[in-house]
C-alpha cells in the first residue's frame, strides 16, 4: 500500500451536529483494512457494522459497480468501490436487491464471482446511500473516515448551508481552527488524505 | 362508477352530452377501461388530433373508495406521439372525485368546429360545457387559481397548458393535487394534444355532498384495506425510502450500477449524481421549508411526493420526481437541483412531459444547440416550448422529431417515444419491456412484480441467464392489472414480498363489488388489457419491427461496463406468447 500524506481533522460537537455532515459519505470515503476477504466479513470484521444489521437492512450491494448476489463469496479487492443501499423502489430497486428473483434482468452487470486474492491492509472505498447512509453516517464518522480532500472541499463549497456551525471545535493537524479557515488550511497542506474523525461531546 | 359520460365536442349545436351505463364495459377500470374503449370505438388508422379519435378518462376500479392508495386515473387515446394506443396515469385527486361522481370515464369524442376553447364542469347535479376562451393560451398554475377564484377550492381539475392547446406531441394533462396545485401529471405519449384537438381546457370536478363509494361488504372491506396499509408501511421501500427520499432515492442505486443514462445515453455515470440525489434533494427541501414526505392524493399512506422550495423559502415545484431529476439532469449533464426544479415547474406549467422534454434537451444539446450541463439554456428552450416558437414546436413533438430535424441518428426512443432513467444495455430486462410494450419505451408498464405471487406463466428460475423474456412478460401482465385498479404501481414490492399484502388487494376488489376474484382472475385481466393493446397497434400498422430498440444500442457500448443490448429479436418477438 502506497503510503499518502495525511492530515488529520477531528471536529467536536453535540449528537446531531455531524447530521448535515453525513450526505458527504455518499461520495466515497476511504476505510483501511484488511482486503481479501468476503464483502460480509469486511463490513463486519473491518467496519464494524452490526452483522443482523447487515441481514436486515441492508439488501443491495455494489462492487465496482456491479450488483453482488452473495456477499458471502464476493471478495473485496484492495482499492475497489463498495457501495451499500437499503431496498430501493420499482422494478429497478427490486432487481438490485442481493439475491433477488429478478437479477436475470440485469444479468449483464451482475457481479460474477472473485479473483482469488491473498489478504493485505489496503484502503477500500465506501458509498453510503439513502437509509444506510441515516442510519450508519454519524457512525462511520465517529469511527473515523479517510477521505480525499477534493471531495470534502467540494462538499463544503456546494452545500448550502454552513455545515460546520454546530461543532464546538475543530481542529486540524491537531491546532484548532475556525470553519471559516478549514479549507485554506487544508489546500495548504498539500495532503493526499483527510483523516476525518467525528468526537461526540458527552 | 355505474355510467360513461360521453361528450360529443363536434355535435351540431354545440357539445353534447350523454350519460349512459357502463353495459358491455362492466368489470372494467383505469387502464383496463381506457384500452378497451380505444381498441372498440376508436378507428386505428385514424388521425390522434382528428376527430374519430377519442379521449378516454377513467378511474380505477377501486378509486373513490376509503381503499389506501387508490388514486391513480387513467387517460386513454391513441397517441399522437407513439401512433398506437396510449394509456397514461396520474396521481393527485381527480380520480377520487370523479369515481364519487359516479362515473367510471368521461369520453371526449368528435371536434369542435369552431376555434373556441371549453371548460368543463361536473357535480353530482349537473355537466356543463361552456365555451371559455379568456382561458385561452393560459399555463397551468394561472389557470387553477382563475379556476379556483370562481368555483372555489374544493374541486379536483384536469387541465392542458399552452402546450396541450398547440397540440404539441410531448404535452400532458394536469391533475390537481391536495393543495390544487397542478404537479401531477399523465404525461406521457401527448394525451394533453389530444384533449387540445378536443377543444377542451379544463375539466372541474366537484363532489361536494358525495362520500365514499360504499363497499357490497364493508366489515370485510374495512379488514382488508387495514391488512393492505399496514402491510404498505411496514415494508422498508414503502414505508422507510420513498417517504423520507421520494423516488429521487434511485438516483444514486442506478448510477452505482452504470445504468444512469448520461449526455444523452452516452454513458451510465455521472459524476454529479450526489449534487442531485434523492438524498441531496430531500436534506435541501427539509433546509427551505418544504417536505420530503408529502401524498399526491389523499389516502396515499406510503408518500413519496414532496415540497421544493426555492431558496427563499417559497415553494417553486412538487418535489421532482426520479425521471425529472435524471431528465434535466444527468442526461443534459446538469447537475444543479434548483435549475431542474425550475424546469419541473416550467413543465408543469406549460403542460409538458418532462421525460420526453428532458430526452429532447439532450438530443438537442448532442445538436450542439446548447452546451451539454448548460442549465440557463436548457431553461430557456422549455421556455421557447411554452411560447410556441418554430424551434419550441420541434422541441414539444418529442425526442424522435428533434433528432429528424436537426439530421441526427441518436434519439433514444421506441415507437416514437423517449426512453426514461435507464439505460437498456446495462439493465436489459428493461430493454425488453421498452422494445415490446404496447405503450412505447415505458419503465411503468412492466413494473408492477407479483409474478412469484401470482406463479404467473409458472416459476421463473431467477438463475435462468434467459429469464428475461418470461420476467417481462409477467411483470407486463401483472402491471396492466394493477393499471386498471386505480391503485399506485409503488404497491408493488409491498406486494412481491408479502403476499398476505397482495391477498389484500384481491380482498378489496372482492369486498368492493361482491366479487370471488383469484390470482388467476388478476393475470386473465391484465392478459386481456394487453391483447386489446396489441391487437390495436397491429390495426394501427405495427409490426414486430416495431418491438425493436434503436440500432446504436445493439453497438454503441456504454462505459463503465461497456456494454450492449443484446437480446436476440427472435426472443422479443416471444414476450406475447403466451
Amino acid at each position: 500500500m502506497v503510503e499518502k500524506k495525511t492530515s488529520l481533522i477531528t471536529l467536536k460537537g453535540g449528537i446531531k451536529s455531524a447530521i448535515p455532515l453525513t450526505g458527504l459519505l455518499q461520495y466515497g470515503f476511504l476505510i483501511q483494512g484488511e482486503t481479501g476477504v468476503s464483502i460480509r466479513r469486511f463490513l463486519i470484521e473491518t467496519c464494524g457494522i452490526d452483522p443482523h444489521y447487515i441481514e436486515k437492512k441492508i439488501t443491495t450491494f455494489f462492487l465496482q459497480g456491479k450488483p453482488v448476489d452473495d456477499i458471502g463469496s464476493a471478495i473485496v479487492a484492495g482499492d475497489s468501490t463498495l457501495s451499500l443501499s437499503g431496498s430501493m423502489p420499482g422494478l429497478m430497486g427490486a432487481m438490485m436487491r442481493s439475491g433477488s428473483r429478478y437479477s436475470p434482468l440485469r444479468s449483464t452487470i451482475t457481479h460474477s464471482g472473485s479473483e482469488p486474492s491473498g489478504k493485505q491492509q489496503n484502503f477500500v472505498n465506501i458509498k453510503l446511500f439513502n437509509v444506510i447512509l441515516h442510519d450508519l453516517g454519524n457512525f462511520f464518522l465517529e469511527k473515523g473516515i479517510n477521505i480525499d480532500p477534493i471531495i470534502f472541499l467540494d462538499y463544503l463549497k456546494n452545500s448550502r448551508a454552513n455545515i460546520m456551525k454546530d461543532f464546538t471545535e475543530i481542529n486540524f493537524d491537531g491546532i484548532p481552527v475556525s470553519a471559516d479557515e478549514l479549507g485554506d488550511k487544508i489546500t495548504a497542506s498539500g495532503a493526499d488524505l483527510l483523516f476525518l474523525k467525528f468526537i461526540q461531546e458527552q | 362508477m355505474e355510467h360513461i359520460l360521453r361528450i360529443n365536442m363536434g355535435s351540431a349545436g354545440g357539445p353534447k352530452v350523454t350519460k349512459e351505463p357502463l353495459g358491455g364495459y362492466a368489470g372494467m377500470g383505469g387502464r383496463g377501461l381506457t384500452s378497451a374503449i380505444i381498441s372498440n370505438e376508436v378507428n386505428p388508422a385514424c388521425h390522434p388530433l382528428g376527430s374519430e379519435n377519442k379521449l378516454v378518462i377513467a378511474p380505477g376500479l377501486l378509486s373513490g373508495t376509503a381503499a389506501a392508495m387508490s388514486g391513480r386515473i387513467s387517460i386513454g387515446c391513441k397517441s399522437p406521439l407513439t401512433g398506437g394506443i396510449k394509456e397514461s396515469n396520474a396521481g393527485g385527486q381527480a380520480s377520487q372525485v370523479l369515481a364519487r361522481l359516479g362515473y367510471a370515464a368521461i369520453v371526449l369524442e368528435g371536434m369542435p368546429g369552431n376555434n373556441d376553447l371549453y371548460k368543463i364542469f361536473i357535480n353530482k347535479d349537473s355537466v356543463k360545457v361552456e365555451a371559455d376562451n379568456s382561458l385561452k393560451m393560459l399555463p397551468n398554475y394561472d389557470l387553477i387559481e382563475k379556476i379556483k377564484g370562481k368555483y372555489g377550492d374544493k374541486i379536483a381539475c384536469l387541465s392542458i397548458g399552452p402546450a396541450g392547446e398547440m397540440k404539441m406531441s410531448a404535452a400532458s394533462i394536469a391533475c390537481t393535487d391536495m393543495e390544487l396545485r397542478p404537479t401531477r401529471h399523465a404525461g406521457r405519449g401527448g394525451v394533453g394534444a389530444v384533449m387540445g384537438s378536443k377543444g377542451v381546457k379544463v375539466i372541474i370536478l366537484d363532489d361536494s355532498g358525495l362520500s365514499n363509494r360504499a363497499p357490497k361488504d364493508p366489515e370485510k372491506f374495512k379488514e382488508a384495506n387495514k391488512v393492505f396499509s399496514d402491510g404498505l408501511k411496514k415494508h422498508p421501500v414503502t414505508g422507510e425510502a420513498l417517504p423520507a427520499y421520494g423516488t429521487n432515492v434511485l438516483a444514486n442505486i442506478i448510477n452505482e450500477s452504470g445504468g444512469y443514462p448520461v449526455n444523452n445515453f452516452k454513458e451510465g455515470t455521472f459524476k454529479g449524481v450526489g449534487k442531485i440525489s434523492g438524498e441531496t434533494q430531500a436534506e435541501l427541501e427539509i433546509k427551505r421549508g418544504g417536505s420530503a414526505t408529502h401524498g399526491c392524493h389523499r389516502g396515499c399512506v406510503i408518500r413519496c411526493s414532496g415540497i421544493f422550495n426555492d431558496k427563499n423559502g417559497k415553494f417553486l415545484t412538487k418535489q421532482p420526481e426520479y425521471e425529472t431529476v435524471w431528465a434535466h439532469g444527468a442526461n443534459c449533464g446538469i447537475d444543479d437541483l434548483d435549475s431542474i426544479a425550475m424546469m419541473d415547474f416550467l413543465d408543469d406549467n406549460y403542460g409538458i412531459d418532462t421525460i420526453e422534454m428532458g430526452a429532447t434537451i439532450g438530443v438537442l444539446m448532442e445538436a450542439g444547440v446548447a452546451k451539454f450541463g448548460d442549465a440557463a439554456a436548457a431553461i430557456n428552450l422549455i421556455k421557447e416550448v411554452g411560447k410556441g416558437t418554430p424551434l419550441g414546436r420541434i422541441l414539444g413533438s418529442g425526442a424522435a422529431v428533434t433528432a429528424k430535424v436537426y439530421g441526427m441518428e441518436r434519439a433514444p426512443v421506441v415507437k416514437g417515444q423517449a426512453m426514461p432513467a435507464y439505460d437498456p444495455r446495462a439493465v436489459q430486462g428493461i430493454g425488453v419491456t421498452y422494445a415490446t410494450s404496447p405503450m412505447g419505451a415505458d419503465h411503468t408498464s412492466g413494473y408492477a412484480v407479483a409474478t412469484n405471487v401470482l406463479k404467473v406463466g409458472g416459476f421463473v428460475d431467477p438463475l435462468k441467464a434467459d429469464g428475461q423474456i418470461d420476467l417481462s412478460r409477467n411483470l407486463q401482465i401483472a402491471t396492466a392489472a394493477i393499471d386498471a385498479t386505480g391503485m399506485c404501481l409503488f404497491i408493488a414490492f409491498a406486494v412481491l414480498d408479502q403476499p398476505e399484502t397482495f391477498q389484500a388487494l384481491i380482498d378489496l376488489l372482492n369486498s368492493l363489488y361482491g366479487l370471488s376474484l383469484t390470482g388467476d382472475s388478476v393475470v386473465e385481466l391484465g392478459k386481456k388489457i394487453l391483447k386489446m393493446e396489441r391487437d390495436f397497434n397491429k390495426a394501427a400498422g405495427f409490426t414486430p419491427q416495431h418491438d425493436r430498440l434503436p440500432g446504436y444500442f445493439y453497438t454503441e457500448k456504454l462505459p463503465p461496463h461497456n456494454v450492449t443490448f443484446n437480446v436476440p429479436d427472435k426472443e422479443l418477438d416471444q414476450v406475447f406468447n403466451w
